[in-house]
């Protein structure tokens, strides 16, 4: 599902001494199918971006079309919103409440007013996406599962509205390396099996230089960069103006370059570090034996 | 939305008001409150008026800011208001069935209502300009003889630093546990009272287990730093009653004085000037 959003604006605590302008005229779209990552440093406007996708936040002004729907329209029914667009909010294990996993997972579709089987189905479905075995887990308390299992199980609470725009706000944050892998690997694995176009909003350079299809950089509430992770990257002095940083591959390799290397271009991942520094090892093994 | 309620915020600014010894704006307050009792006519409201009005101004909080605390009980205001201009026998103005509008209601209602105002005003003014930490340094320091009496003082203060303390941070926790709630399809806005309290559950629940949490690591963080009780505690900003405290003070004392002074000798003036205007 496309998204288009036109000269987004919104103003905290307007009228106020301590006003802010949280975001300032943003505009970008969105195809469908895509994957998106949004990043930026603390307080540029991310968080307050996306709660505006689904609606939770009322832009000051601007307009933003989901599909065929103009959701800043006051006509437009917010439920038929969030059924369309799921958000996963920072630590969302922080909101589970339901006895059993099993019933908090059917929250969302039961919200909805699906049947009973329907939502069956889906509890069923988004705990398998998120690889948590139904049988083992459906009937146990959330509050006893441990860091990891909680926020699957929370993120399988909004994938069960089987949203066809999956928002995902730092799904890693305070996660340990394991885990942190397990929950990236799980979004690659629901968009490819169910389609939906998912902005995911991050810190991480290393995971969104590796999943993104494009990259939206924001500063002080505007998207001041977009584009394929190898352009973006590209701007390594401007990034850090911004307080932002290169993915470690690309960094050594700027690095490396500096030392009077030839030019690697922006590396995503630690393989193509390794490819380039074989060769270039292997090259310079070969010159010394050479000249001996 | 829910963090409109300014009851018990603290404005930042830097004012005369601001600096004052928080155990002398306690005092003052309350004496301010005993006044808007002792008064018993609109000449004292002048009065009150004119002190309120000097107080906000020399507080440079902005007036719409404080304004905005009223909004969560126009409702009570609204219906002391009604109430007495119904309920209060007299000579009547207005009658319709059996409801009657009389002279002495109208009187009262209005009376009243301005009763209330000024409360809700004076009082949220010493939240407003007295940061929470000073408040119950304040307080703390003002029970100190009823120690004696074995009152645990100090762990009293405490806990009441850490309640305010922790206002803020649990709106933020709803505010955030509303959001997500909402975006999984929760509806908090329509339906019967009993629909709309049975919508609460999934945000108590989160509410409640994200309180335990944050009470279990702020106890283990007071521990890790020795916290053990007040015995023996010596503060980093001790409270020093200064000359600008003692003008204060004295300023304090002659408007209480002249609100007595309302009381004792305008008492009465009132029902003359009501008595004029609608003759």
């Amino acid at each position: 599902m496309s998204i288009t959003v036109e000269q987004l604006t919104h103003v905290y605590n307007s009228g106020l001494a301590y006003e802010t302008k949280a975001l300032d005229e943003v505009s970008f779209s969105v195809e469908s199918g895509e994957f998106v990552a949004i990043i930026g440093h603390t307080g540029s406007g991310k968080s307050t971006l996306i709660q505006h996708l689904n609606g939770i936040l009322k832009p000051t002004s601007g307009t933003i079309r989901i599909g065929e729907t103009e959701i800043t329209d006051k006509k437009t029914k917010m439920v038929d919103v969030r059924k369309r667009v799921g958000l996963v909010f920072q630590y969302p294990e922080y909101q589970l409440f339901e006895e059993t996993v099993q019933e908090d997972v059917a929250f969302g579709p039961k919200n909805l007013g699906l049947e009973k089987d329907e939502i069956d189905a889906r509890v069923r479905r988004s705990l398998s996406l998120v690889g948590l075995d139904y049988e083992q887990f459906a009937q146990r308390s959330p509050f006893e599962l441990s860091g990891g299992q909680k926020r699957r199980v929370a993120i399988a609470g909004v994938i069960a509205m089987e949203p066809e725009l999956l928002i995902l706000d730092e799904p890693t944050a305070g996660l340990d390396p394991g885990s942190h892998l397990e929950v990236l690997d799980m979004v690659t694995s629901i968009r490819e099996r169910t389609g939906c176009t998912v902005i995911l909003v991050s810190h991480n350079m290393n995971d969104v230089a590796q999943m993104a299809d494009r990259i939206f950089i924001m500063d002080s509430g505007r998207i001041v960069r977009s584009g394929p992770p190898r352009e973006v990257f590209k701007e390594r002095d401007y990034l850090k103006s911004i307080g932002l940083g290169l993915p470690q591959a690309a960094e050594v390799a700027a690095v490396l370059e500096e030392a009077g290397m030839p030019a690697a271009g922006v590396l995503v991942s630690s393989q193509e570090l390794v490819t380039y520094l074989t060769a270039q090892l292997g090259g310079a093994a070969t010159q010394g034996e050479a000249e001996r | 939305m829910i963090r409109d309620i300014t009851l018990g915020q603290y404005y930042p600014e830097y004012s005369i008001i601001h600096k004052l010894d928080p155990r002398l704006k306690i005092v003052a307050i309350l004496f301010y409150i005993a006044s808007l009792f002792v008064v018993k006519d609109f000449c004292g409201y002048l009065l009150v008026m004119l002190a309120l009005g000097i107080f906000i101004s020399l507080s440079k909080v902005p007036l719409r800011f404080i304004l905005r605390g009223l909004k969560p009980i126009m409702i009570i205001i609204m219906f002391t208001f009604l109430l007495n201009m119904f309920m209060t026998s007299g000579e009547i103005l207005w009658q319709w069935k059996f409801l009657k509008i009389t002279q002495e209601g109208i009187y009262n209602a209005v009376f009243m209502a301005l009763r209330l105002v000024f409360l809700i005003l004076g009082s949220s003014m010493l939240t407003l300009t007295t940061k929470p930490i000073k408040l119950t340094d304040g307080i703390e320091s003002l029970l100190k003889p009823f120690k004696k009496m074995g009152l645990p003082t100090h762990e009293l203060a405490m806990m009441m630093t850490i309640a305010l303390r922790f206002i803020p941070t649990l709106l933020e926790e709803t505010d955030k546990i509303m959001k997500a709630q909402m975006a999984r399809g929760a509806d908090f806005e329509t339906g019967s009272i009993f629909r709309r309290a049975k919508a609460m559950v999934p945000i108590l629940v989160p509410l409640f287990v994200g309180a335990f949490r944050i009470a279990q690591d702020l106890a283990m963080a007071m521990e890790a730093r020795c916290y053990r009780g007040g015995e023996g505690r010596t503060k980093l900003n001790a409270l020093k009653f200064k000359r600008k405290d003692a003008v204060a003070a004295l300023i304090m004392a002659v408007y209480f004085a002249l609100a007595i002074l309302d009381r004792v000798f305008l008492e009465g003036l009132d029902a003359v000037l009501v008595h004029l205007v609608i003759k």
